[in-house]
């Protein structure tokens, strides 16, 4: 009921909007909607007991009821759910979604369409992360990209026609062949459910639990087809992440998109990707993910240095912040296929660190934007002195992005590279060192862009001096801020959330996965330099994760090192 | 059963009492006989009245197909009618789904032309034909026999070509129906030599027999085949299914729009009704390979699977081709008669699965689910291009620039058909396309499977056009304004609205109730 409420409150604010014809008043409508998604999610943030793993069932939010069925041939579920990874996820996207809706109030033309497809946006997003039926998933997941398409294509910029196009198209290709993936694993999974071992247990191969719970019968032996499948499903979210090479729409489509817009397409968006291939890809092919690994973590590293250089060539503001998104996002599918505790972890917190950091960056840009009406890096400079309460928030920003200790995108890197380069798959070691160059690089480009923008001396005179940052703006900027702070110098809120689910998602999927290490004799990565050196001391206070202790993470290696 | 030729009849039945089979008949055959009936009737009327208002001409129609509706569901049950034991109709549930499909979009189809603004003084003469037309198809989705569905046949595809040329003043008219004539009389006169063929072959012009002796016997009869295949390129060439759709674009793009439209759904509904009739008569007459472990290639005989590489093929080129093409239009309605082609692909692409014993019933429900969706949201589509040619003149997308701005619900609506069109939730069109791909999915052609899911997802780029014009765009002085508004509005909203509404609900009853209308009779 309360994911219901929460996923469908949006759409049933669009018919307000009807309720005026005074824009302001449109405007209310719009970021007052959103306003309560928001406290909403926090609310079911406030009330959930990470420990409760299983998505749907009693005490945590989770529910299913018959919804359509056709024949004997379709059985689909008016299903949803929620664990700690989603939870952090619907958290991001509440706040965001607030958020942009207010700094939306720039927008001047066709208010009320504006708001409208915005609404209907979130619903579409928040839908795909709580639907627990591959069907209803489906639906959602399509659903969002019709207001996308709208959202760029009137009130973008210059290109916004082709952007949006371009858009759509890529997207949809890769949700035909998740589409077409959906429907062989139904129909052979129905199949499997049908056995008289399993015929009593009333289970449904469209509910996305129950395709968890009994993964191994997809297409069980037949690993060329479970590859396949994986790979088709592996696309289909990758281009939603993106990962090179399928991040071709990206630049534009967030270049051109309104300011708004870009901070959901960068901050919400992308994470569908990755929370596709956690609820899906990748635990329902944990064989085919091992197999893969080589070719995942070179996508991954490929896309971590690739963007963070394309991003280092560019003189358009926008543009370098976008391909930065290629280059955090190489750093999430990384860190998922190191398969450590650590890693899922920091991918997690890596895909909320970014929704943040990537969100504040594409605000901060559009705030200049709007006054200069340019965003040629090599046109700017001095800022520092002319706005000076700007730039203290856009370094916030900034330096989170390049990784500066004590916020939030330092603590998900760094569990990144923990959990890659201490996973005992094949070559793991060198994929985190060529991936930690990127860090490198990263560096370079924000600084350099920073340098350009903010120190020096001004470039040229704008028509109009520009103003320091106004309350509406520093509204959408500083909860940002403080919560990538926040999360820099104590995540154990957001750990503590998240994980259990991740625990459990590992444990269960991919324990026996797992290849034997070479020698079984205690921990082989010092853990005490990591404990000392590398993290933030408020990091180690929480007590749900242990980085290396004897605990679980030893444990299942070893039950998996027996059953062999 | 017998045959056609008492002289080949070896075990013909006594000859039943006459009295009773007639009145059976006559019962069994009533929509098509009234419609029979309507030509004549509206053939006089328009003799005796000869000059006069010409608003009675639609009514007269509109009535007519109503009585017509009723006549078709009224009927119940399944059964085979003939006369001395020859089967010549079968009266069933796929008949009377593929029936309403023709009725309604007849009925839509006189709606558009008389809102098309147009007078030409010849009202009662495409009444006539539109009720020759609704005979003819309703007759092909109960033949069950080639002599009868030849004269069909022949009846939809005369009748098709008058109305292609109904708009005498322009030469693309004249064009298209010229075209028509001839690449008509040509696919015609092809299939009738493989009709002969075939009935030299079988010694049946029986569907049932003729169904068994091509699809149950392992062993092909290179002749038989040939016969078979020049038949099958009378359907194709009524589908428009490649490679027999070169007539389509030119022929839709001169034809009046609402024409069009009823040639892109109805007559495209004619041609798959006997073509799945055949299909679903080829599995109903191999009972024994139902028993066969349900493993993949296993449960199709030679031919079977010869004919399912026929229809893949048809279908992979049907979609693909159609699609390309369309990517390049920028007139509307010929854009629209390109997706039109590219639709029947994804038809043809489950018509494969139809042979499929355990998952037929789901093919044939899908198709005819299908239909009636595509039947709102192809005719919406091109109702709207009628609308422009009547109040633009032009039917080029560009003149759609900024209606979205003009007028927003009007361009919601044509929006939310583009989408369906495509295949994208939550609209009645993507419950549609999942239940095509699910039975081909499902059989394990994984590879069809995809060259129509990516399919799918190009012919978004050309279904955007419309979109991208409408709402993209600002509009400009130059372009004109759709003056729509009272009854054709309305018109439009409730084409549209059942296309979201069953993309959202209640579509598992609709289609449970296709599943249980296309059990065939066998």
């Amino acid at each position: 009921m309360e994911l219901t409420l929460l996923t469908f409150l949006p759409v049933i604010g669009i018919p307000l909007l009807w309720a005026s014809k005074d824009v302001k008043v449109q405007r209310m409508i719009g970021a007052g909607v959103s306003g309560v998604v928001m406290l909403l999610s926090i609310w079911l943030w406030m009330n959930f007991d990470p420990n409760h793993t299983s998505l749907v069932g009693d005490g945590a939010y989770g529910f299913s009821h018959a919804w359509i069925s056709v024949g004997d041939s379709f059985k689909i579920n008016y299903a949803m759910g929620v664990d700690g990874i989603s939870l952090l996820l619907i958290l991001l996207t509440g706040v965001l979604g607030f958020l942009a809706a207010i700094s939306a109030f720039t927008i001047k033309t066709k208010v009320r369409g504006f708001y409208a497809m915005y609404l209907l946006l979130l619903t579409g997003m928040l839908g795909t992360f709580v639907a627990m039926d591959l069907f209803l998933f489906y639906v959602f997941w399509e659903v969002m990209l019709l207001p996308m398409y709208f959202l760029i294509g009137i009130w973008g910029g210059k290109q916004r026609e082709f952007a949006a196009i371009k858009f759509f198209l890529y997207t949809l290709v890769g949700s035909v062949l998740m589409l077409g993936a959906f429907l062989a694993i139904y129909f052979q999974l129905s199949e499997a459910f049908a056995s008289p071992e399993l015929i009593a247990q009333g289970l449904n191969a469209f509910s996305i639990p129950d395709i968890l719970a009994h993964h191994h019968l997809i297409f069980e032996g037949n690993s060329t087809v479970r590859m396949v499948l994986f790979v088709a499903l592996f696309i289909g979210f990758a281009i939603k992440v993106p990962v090179f090479p399928f991040h071709t729409w990206l630049p534009l489509a967030h270049v051109q998109a309104p300011t708004p817009i870009s901070v959901i397409l960068a901050g919400v968006l992308l994470k569908l990707g990755g929370y596709g291939m956690m609820r899906m890809a990748f635990p329902w092919f944990p064989d085919a993910v091992v197999t893969a690994w080589p070719y995942l973590a070179t996508l991954a590293v490929v896309s971590i240095i690739y963007g963070a250089l394309v991003a280092l060539a560019q003189t358009d503001w926008k543009k370098l912040v976008a391909y930065s998104s290629v280059s955090h996002m190489g750093y999430v599918l990384l860190g998922l296929a190191s398969l450590t505790e650590e890693g899922i972890n920091g991918a997690v917190l890596q895909m909320f660190s970014h929704g943040l950091l990537s969100g504040m960056m594409f605000l901060c840009v559009g705030v200049i934007y709007e006054q200069a009406h340019h965003r040629d890096l090599n046109r700017f400079g001095g800022m520092l002195s002319i706005v000076p309460r700007y730039t203290f928030v856009a370094m916030i920003a900034f330096f989170g992005s390049l990784g500066l200790p004590g916020l939030s995108g330092f603590v998900a890197e760094m569990f990144v590279f923990f959990g890659a380069f201490k996973s005992d798959l094949p070559d793991a070691k060198i994929f985190t060192i060529v991936g930690t160059i990127g860090i490198v690089f990263g560096a370079v480009y924000i600084l350099v862009m920073i340098q350009k923008v903010f120190f020096g001396k001004p470039k040229e005179t704008p028509e109009h001096p520009y103003r320091d940052l106004s309350l509406r703006e520093g509204i959408t900027l500083w909860p940002l801020a403080i919560m990538a702070l926040w999360i820099g110098i104590y995540p154990a809120p957001a750990l503590n959330l998240i994980d259990p689910a991740v625990a459990n998602w590992r444990r269960t999927y991919f324990a026996e996965h797992m290849p034997t290490p070479p020698e079984e004799t205690g921990d082989l990565e010092a853990p005490d330099e990591l404990d000392t050196g590398a993290l933030p001391p408020d990091a180690l206070r929480w007590d749900g994760l242990r980085l290396n202790g004897p605990g679980r993470d030893g444990s299942g290696r070893d039950s998996a090192g027996e059953e062999k | 059963m017998g045959s056609f030729l008492p002289l080949l009849a070896q075990d013909a039945p006594a000859f039943p009492s006459l009295k009773a089979d007639l009145m059976q008949n006559l019962g069994a055959a009533a929509p098509e006989g009234f419609l029979c009936l309507m030509v004549l009737v509206v053939l006089l009327l328009d003799v005796i009245r000869h000059k006069g208002p010409s608003a009675l001409y639609p009514k007269v129609t509109l009535a007519g197909i109503a009585i017509a509706v009723v006549l078709v569901c009224v009927g119940s049950g399944d059964h085979l009618v003939g006369y001395n034991g020859f089967a010549a109709l079968s009266v069933d549930g796929l008949g009377r789904l593929f029936k309403l499909v023709f009725l309604i979009t007849g009925a839509l189809t006189v709606v558009f032309v008389m809102r098309s603004g147009k007078s030409y003084g010849r009202e009662g003469e495409f009444q006539v034909l539109m009720f020759g037309a609704l005979a003819g198809m309703c007759y092909l989705a109960s033949a069950t026999e080639l002599i009868g569905f030849y004269v069909a046949f022949e009846l939809v595809s005369y009748t098709g070509y008058l109305m292609a040329g109904y708009r005498l003043e322009s030469t693309k008219g004249a064009e298209a129906s010229g075209k028509y004539v001839i690449f008509g009389s040509v696919a015609s006169g092809v299939m009738l030599f493989g009709i002969t063929l075939v009935f030299g072959f079988t010694g049946s012009t029986e569907f049932s027999v003729i169904a068994e002796k091509l699809m149950a016997v392992d062993t092909a009869e290179p002749a038989l085949m040939v016969g078979a295949i020049f038949t099958f390129a009378g359907f194709a060439f009524k589908a428009a299914a490649f490679p027999f759709q070169f007539w389509c674009p030119d022929v839709y793009e001169g034809a009046p729009a609402p024409v069009a439209g009823f040639l892109a759904v109805a007559s495209k509904a004619a041609a798959f009704a006997v073509g799945l009739r055949v299909l679903a008569y080829g599995v109903g007459a191999t009972p024994s390979l139902d028993a066969l472990d349900p493993n993949l290639g296993q449960l199709l005989t030679p031919n079977m699977a010869f004919t399912e590489q026929v229809l893949a093929v048809a279908a992979v080129g049907t979609m693909t081709w159609g699609n390309l093409a369309a990517l390049r239009q920028n007139n509307l309605q010929r854009m629209l008669a390109y997706s039109s082609i590219a639709q029947a692909g994804y038809l043809l692409m489950t018509a494969c699965v139809v042979l499929h014993a355990d998952v037929s019933d789901d093919a044939l429900a899908a198709i005819g689910f299908y239909f009636l969706i595509y039947l709102f949201m192809n005719l919406g589509a091109f109702f709207i291009v009628t609308l422009m040619r009547r109040d633009i003149g032009s039917t080029l997308v560009t003149d759609l620039r900024g209606i979205g701005h003009r007028k927003p619900l009007l361009a919601s609506c044509f929006a939310i058909m583009l989408i369906s069109l495509t295949g994208l939730p939550p609209t009645a069109g993507f419950v549609g396309k999942f239940l095509l791909f699910a039975p081909v999915i499902g059989e394990g052609l994984f590879v069809l499977a995809t060259i129509g899911l990516i399919n799918g997802a190009i012919s978004l780029y050309y279904y955007a056009k419309p979109m991208r014009e409408m709402f993209l765009k600002e509009p400009d002085e130059t372009t004109g304004d759709l003056r729509v508004v009272g009854f054709d509005l309305a018109l439009i909203v409730a084409l549209t609205v059942p296309l979201l509404f069953f993309g959202l609900f209640g579509w598992d009853a609709v289609a449970d109730a296709a599943r249980d209308a296309v059990a065939v009779a066998r």
